[in-house]
């Protein structure tokens, strides 16, 4: 049955008579030998007969006129476009024209880009712009909650919250400089990075809740974030107040863009942060302000650079359950 | 006179060669197109098409291979193109066969048109004839294109080869399966 299979593939071959002189004569005896297969040769002779027979169809008497006209018909458009081209003026409207389009779809990609960090900072994601220095790619390797605590650097305080403090793993060389978990800690809980350059966004998977994130920063980097720190009592009334007097200075807020947007439940009332650009030469009055607003006291550590007085940079707010 | 001379003269700007061209070729490209296609319209557009590709593009023809072989790898990359636009379009339309048509006067039962060359084909009894090409036509492209070639045309391995830019043992092999293919299609319908 074997060799049927095998004298089979050959049959197309030795029908057009290519086939070379050993696999000729090996199919012949087999055919003498097989009567099935000489069936199947026979079969696709009979058929390769009949479509070499069928009548060659004859195009219509026109053909050539036909196809004069559709020259002609594409010269006079080439030509038209030709002369288009050549006057100066419409040259002018055409690359103003592909100008616009290109600002414009250049436009709606970066909006689109926003939008969907956006939709993923409603999701829960936080996400970080990767600042120049740090952009280059890194492997970020997985952190344990487990490790922290065998460094015995967990804290545990009454707001079940787990707090990991500076910890450096020699083996695969991440450190972190603080790690925050707003839950009831669990020993094990994975914590994966998504790769994001300048801040570990952790996730944690927990049995309770689908997903949990938070944020873990590199030691090394911490210092190269311009972070400020309040420590209020009432944050849903602090995050309103600030974000009123951020509109008064026209600070822009990058993240969450609308706050306004989400509904209370929405908003983690223990935990809030928000990304600002600090426009040069604004940071001073910002910092005034926020020291004015009495909503809790303001923590600046570690000092914001002297650069950010010079350029514009993004600074990001925390505002956290204070006593 | 012979292809490149005509070509040339073609290309010294006396026009009418081109017409020589076409003269000598049409049924060739035709038929090519009507197999791969399997209707008279859309082979006599596609056909033109090829005809206006290579009156613009002669210029690029470098005598490589033969003007034939040219003209068949054109006509075949035109042809699959519009296979896959034509597949796509009937995915885009879905509509049922069986549905009758809404007009003015009533609902009307849709009929298929014949799309066989010369109508009187099938009452002077070439049964045998349409169930060859209908299958034919059934046929996946890829093996569609080499039964034209190698059976209808009578190419040699060699120039299915050139054409369709595959080696010669994927041109035995995929003749073979399209053979192979084909028998299955006509089992017990001739």
């Amino acid at each position: 049955m074997k060799d049927c299979d095998l004298i089979r593939e050959f049959l197309s071959e030795y029908m057009d008579g290519t086939l070379d002189e050993d696999k000729k004569q090996r199919v012949q005896v087999h055919l003498s030998e097989c009567q099935d297969c000489r069936h199947q040769l026979q079969k696709l002779q009979e058929i390769s007969a009949e479509i070499k027979n069928i009548k060659k169809v004859q195009p219509p008497q026109d053909f050539l006129e036909r196809l004069h006209q559709r020259i002609e018909q594409r010269e006079s458009l080439d030509g038209f476009l030709a002369r288009l081209l050549k006057s100066s003026q419409v040259k002018v409207y055409i690359t103003a024209s592909v100008t616009f389009l290109f600002v414009f779809a250049l436009y709606r990609v970066v909006n689109q880009y926003q939008y969907s960090m956006q939709a993923r900072i409603e999701e829960g994601v936080v996400i970080e712009k990767p600042s120049v220095e740090t952009s280059r790619k890194e492997e970020i390797p997985e952190v344990y909650v487990q490790d922290f605590e065998d460094a015995g650097r967990v804290e545990y305080s009454e707001s079940e919250r787990l707090v990991m403090k500076g910890y450096e793993d020699k083996k695969t060389g991440v450190s972190l400089d603080e790690y925050t978990e707003y839950a009831e800690p669990q020993s094990g809980l994975a914590l994966k990075e998504e790769s994001h350059v300048d801040s570990y966004t952790a996730v944690a998977s927990r049995e309770s809740r689908q997903k949990q994130y938070a944020r873990v920063y590199p030691l090394e980097k911490a210092s190269a974030r311009n972070v400020v720190t309040i420590a209020v009592t009432d944050i849903p009334l602090a995050r309103e107040r600030v974000k009123e007097m951020l509109a008064a200075l026209n600070i822009e807020i990058v993240s969450p863009a609308q706050m306004g947007v989400e509904t209370e439940g929405e908003i983690d009332d223990d935990f809030f942060v928000l990304n600002v650009i600090v426009p040069p030469g604004k940071i001073d009055s910002l910092m005034e302000e926020l020291n004015n607003l009495n909503v809790g006291k303001v923590i600046v550590s570690p000092d914001l650079p002297e650069s950010l007085k010079q350029q514009s940079n993004t600074l990001t707010i925390y505002f956290e359950q204070g006593q | 006179m012979e292809d490149r001379e005509l070509i040339d003269k073609f290309l010294s700007g006396h026009k009418e060669y081109f017409d020589s061209l076409v003269l000598k070729y049409k049924g060739m490209v035709f038929n090519i197109c009507f197999r791969m296609l399997g209707d008279y319209e859309e082979a006599l557009d596609v056909s033109q098409d090829i005809f206006l590709k290579v009156y613009h593009s002669l210029r690029d023809f470098r005598h490589e291979s033969a003007f034939s072989t040219y003209l068949y790898r054109i006509s075949m990359n035109f042809c699959k193109n519009r296979l896959k636009a034509l597949a796509r379009r009937r995915q885009k339309e879905p509509f049922s066969m069986d549905a009758p048509v809404v007009t003015e006067k009533g609902l009307l039962k849709r009929e298929v048109a014949d799309k066989a060359a010369n109508p009187r084909e099938a009452a002077q009894g070439r049964e045998r004839e349409e169930i060859v090409a209908k299958a034919l036509n059934s046929l996946k492209d890829e093996y569609k294109e080499i039964i034209v070639l190698r059976e209808i045309e009578g190419l040699a391995y060699e120039d299915i080869s050139g054409i369709l830019n595959i080696d010669l043992g994927t041109v035995k092999s995929r003749l073979s399966r399209a053979r192979a293919s084909l028998k299955e299609k006509l089992e017990g319908k001739l």
